[in-house]
């Protein structure tokens, strides 16, 4: 077990987290006298880091919920058969690309394909009650969702979530090298596709 | 701070804020909901996840008894049957009482349903051939909860 101090926002209270290491939770997977502690222990720690990874990408909240419930269904299905090749924080968060992946087809599909999509995209989300940015956080949106899938990918893990580039290389199974330089022309097109729609001032 | 090229733009601060998420909410309670209803859906596809027991002593004892109770009339029931069931011979007392602590069989519930045997009651330890009776000669009606 490893001891975390998290610093809340509310009147900085500072609080200490036990967090329990993948092996202690495969551990309590394996067994089937404390499978749920196991499930539960799961849920605990990757709700949030998942809903929030999902939501970046997905943008809208109900497309994070179904995302996020089908990752956990997932995950409880697959994990007694969870071989510990990658960390299990890498092999969850794949999962999640994956159900996220598939959302993001579906609704351009739902869009027959075509560029309106994010057209729609931005007017939903400055619509949406659970958003508070403005027109410029709408376009920087639109502008990650121009990026290739791929690239996307990179992208979000990278700038979004921090992760570090041999952590993305062991989950898509890129080199290390080709990560980086996906990852500097997702940027290079962010800022190419802000500089055409005329939001630097 | 990682190199994330977007340090003199006109919009880093716009970056930032999609990064930290802080443009996003997610509905009151909206995590609790969800544990709440991941749960049962998981619980429906597979059995051995369940919803953690929220037992009283009352309850865990009321477990034990039926849980010995039930592993005693299968003993009775299948002793000088002429080919007993081997699947009932292959669960000990432990298994049972294993079985009925972790699942979401809401044992009290069950005995109060039947209404033609005496309410449990913790005093009740001497008329507890009262429940051996019961579930030997209806068994039929407790497979469910021991296999």
């Amino acid at each position: 077990m490893e001891e975390i101090l998290i610093e809340t926002n509310v009147r900085n209270v500072k609080l200490k987290v036990i967090k329990s290491t993948d092996s202690e939770i495969l551990q309590l997977i394996n067994n089937p006298a404390t499978i749920n502690r196991g499930f539960r222990m799961v849920f605990a720690e990757y709700k949030e880091p998942l809903y929030w990874y999902l939501r970046k990408v997905l943008y809208s909240h109900e497309d994070t919920d179904d995302a996020l419930q089908n990752t956990f269904v997932k995950v409880f299905e697959k994990m007694t058969s969870f071989e510990g090749r990658s960390s299990l924080k890498t092999w969850i968060f794949s999962i999640a690309y994956r159900e996220a992946l598939q959302i993001i087809r579906k609704n351009k599909q739902l869009r027959n394909g075509n560029i309106d999509h994010v057209l729609g995209l931005e007017d939903g989300l400055l619509a949406d009650p659970y958003f508070e940015g403005n027109e410029i956080h709408a376009t920087l949106v639109k502008a990650v969702q121009h990026l290739p899938e791929r690239q996307r990918q990179i992208f979000e893990f990278r700038y979004f979530e921090d992760w570090p580039y041999k952590d993305i290389a062991s989950m898509t199974g890129l080199s290390e090298g080709g990560i980086k330089a996906s990852y500097h022309h997702a940027v290079k097109k962010i800022k190419d596709y802000m500089t055409e729609n005329m939001i630097l001032k | 701070m990682q190199e994330d090229g977007f340090a003199n733009t006109g919009f880093s601060s716009e970056m930032e804020d999609l990064k930290n998420g802080r443009l996003f909410h997610q509905p009151e309670g909206y995590f609790d909901e969800l544990e709440a209803k991941l749960f049962a859906k998981t619980t429906d596809q597979n059995p051995i996840l369940l919803k953690p027991e929220k037992t009283d002593s009352r309850q865990r004892l009321l477990t034990l008894w039926l849980g010995v109770a039930a592993s005693v009339a299968l003993l009775i029931y299948f002793v000088g049957v002429p080919s007993p069931t081997p699947k009932a011979e292959s669960y000990t007392n432990t298994d049972i009482i294993d079985y009925l602590e972790y699942s979401d069989v809401d044992m009290i519930e069950i005995v109060e349903s039947l209404d033609h045997i005496p309410e449990f009651d913790e005093e009740m330890s001497d008329k507890i051939e009262v429940y051996y009776e019961y579930i030997a000669e209806n068994l039929v009606d407790f497979e469910d909860i021991i296999y």
